[in-house]
């Protein structure tokens, strides 16, 4: 259960994210000026990439890290997408830069940040489908 | 309407009929009404995440000018609208963990505790369990139900976590199991304490797995290997180290005979190895020096079985570096050491029923005690007796 809310917080957080980049570029198409919510939705996104970045730092110097963002390390690696740890920095490094450039209206073309979140969003909505089956199976047997 | 606003009613119409059915729950009992308030503050804030997600489709459809007639070509409304949809289904998983798996325990708990068939043994079971909690410091009330298997639910509402402990219908006379529940319980107490765990012991067991791993082994696997001890592993051997720590020899004996079957050193990703778990608790049952108690004996019965069927795993996931790492970080973690001052209740317990009567000393100490003695045709007799003894501190009338 707890892994379904970890992978479903995580999903959540990641499509906002980009429910906020697809708002802002049609309303950038249009010309128009991007409303505050959808930008506070692309903060929300960079701050989930920080976290993750902050825990793959931190598992090299001994400090703290999220459990949260673990699991979130563990759906990417089971992508074909992201390699080792030194690639995966990278691209999230890379990814928190376009998402703040993005946001200040400076680029609106993405190179890894978008692929990141959608890979995110649908990865750990998976994952929180297969948990929520497991709990779908324990109660209908509990009842 | 269009089909989206009708899914945006669905959704409006089961967070309406969870919020009706639990203001029909006109007095609940003092454990049950521990879940409602947490569960109704978390309906009302699903709510407003729903009216906001049709709020943004009806921003969608304008922005992109969609209507249902027609499907869009243009890349940043097509992929909008997979948000917007993904969204949807991500408060739609959310009513099912948070309301659909929860709201008929609710009914299987009220009934339970008025059915003349199973008042008795639900308030025998829930004294049980009150006194574990008390013992350990616990201080959430948790429904108990007797369902299928030992288990405990994590009901996540927001900020607030609870659970809900199930105990096999099938063993609700053999008291001898009940001590199993500490291990259940103990789930409970790793969640109310997982910060104590993930700040420290995560990174050790993370950087411990990836200095042990064979060349051989990639990243995904690696990812993998952190994943299964940092989720499921830890929590595992931390509710068996609070398990040990507060019921000592009668939970490890249970458990014990609970886990022995012909793969002991089997790796799975939900559960370390029964082998490793035994071990890690007598080691944590040594490590408390209670008086009479021969751990040699417990740990010379187990080995004849697991040391016959199988070896240990030679895979880095079990290198001895790294479960050292865990244990040591638990035992670290969890000091209490609630046993020690129960056990003197417990021995004078197994002294008085192994002449032969129900002593009067707490639950807690009688079923600790019977759970080390042999299995006989007393315990239901004890049970019986037990019964009757808790039968008159139900709150139901």
């Amino acid at each position: 259960m707890r892994d379904a809310q970890t992978f479903l917080e995580a999903s959540r957080i990641a499509n906002s994210a980009l429910m906020g980049i697809h708002f802002a570029e049609i309303t950038r198409e249009k010309g128009e000026s991007v409303k505050a919510e959808h930008l506070r939705k692309v903060d929300d996104g960079i701050d989930l990439l920080e976290a993750v970045l902050r825990t793959l730092e931190a598992r090299d110097s001994q400090e703290t890290i999220s459990s949260d963002a673990l699991s979130i390390l563990y759906v990417l690696s089971q992508g074909r997408m992201v390699g080792g740890p030194t690639a995966l920095k990278k691209m999230l490094a890379g990814s928190i830069a376009e998402l703040k450039s993005f946001k200040e209206g400076k680029t609106n073309v993405f190179e890894d940040a978008e692929d990141l979140l959608e890979i995110i969003a649908c990865s750990t909505s998976e994952e929180a489908a297969k948990a929520t089956s497991k709990i779908r199976i324990f109660m209908a047997e509990a009842r | 309407m269009s089909l989206l606003n009708q899914k945006a009613n669905d959704i409006f119409s089961k967070i309406a009929f969870a919020k009706e059915r639990l203001r029909r729950i006109r007095s609940p009992d003092r454990i049950l009404e521990t879940y409602i308030e947490p569960l109704e503050r978390w309906l009302e804030t699903l709510r407003q995440r729903a009216e906001r997600a049709k709020n943004d489709f009806e921003e969608f459809v304008q922005d992109a000018d969609f209507v249902e007639a027609k499907h869009l070509q243009e890349e940043p409304q097509r992929r909008l609208l997979v948000d917007i949809l993904r969204n949807f289904e991500d408060i739609e998983k959310r009513l099912y963990i948070g309301v659909d798996t929860f709201m008929p325990l609710t009914l299987v708990w009220r009934s339970q505790r008025k059915e003349k068939e199973t008042r008795k043994q639900h308030a025998l079971l829930g004294d049980f369990l009150s006194g574990l909690s008390l013992l350990s410091g616990i201080s959430e009330p948790m429904m108990v139900i007797m369902g299928e298997t030992y288990a405990c639910l994590p009901v996540e509402w927001g900020e607030t976590i609870k659970h809900v402990v199930f105990s096999p219908y099938s063993e609700i006379q053999n008291l001898r199991k009940w001590v199993i529940l500490a291990h259940e319980l103990g789930h409970a107490y790793f969640d109310l304490n997982a910060e104590r765990f993930s700040s420290g012991l995560f990174t050790q067991v993370a950087r411990k797995l990836a200095e042990v791993r064979p060349i051989s082994v990639d990243q995904s696997e690696l990812e993998s290997a952190i994943y299964a001890w940092t989720r499921n592993w830890i929590p595992e051997l931390a509710s068996d180290c609070f398990a040990v720590k507060t019921l000592g020899p009668s939970f490890v004996n249970q458990f014990v005979v609970t886990v022995l079957d012909s793969q002991p050193n089997r790796i799975r990703s939900t559960h370390p190895p029964p082998g490793l778990r035994v071990r890690c608790m007598l080691d944590t049952l040594e490590s408390l020096n209670l008086p009479g108690v021969d751990v040699d004996s417990y740990r010379n019965k187990w080995q004849a079985y697991c040391f016959t069927t199988s070896r240990p795993s030679s895979l880095y996931i079990v290198h001895e570096d790294v479960v050292r790492t865990v244990v040591e970080g638990i035992d670290f973690i969890m000091q209490e050491k609630p046993i020690e001052k129960k056990w003197t209740d417990i021995v004078d317990a197994g002294k008085a029923l192994s002449l032969g009567s129900v002593p009067d000393q707490d639950l807690l100490s009688i079923v600790s005690a019977l759970a080390i003695g042999e299995p006989n045709k007393h315990v239901f007799r004890v049970y019986k007796t037990l019964l009757e003894r808790h039968s008159g501190n139900s709150d139901v009338p």
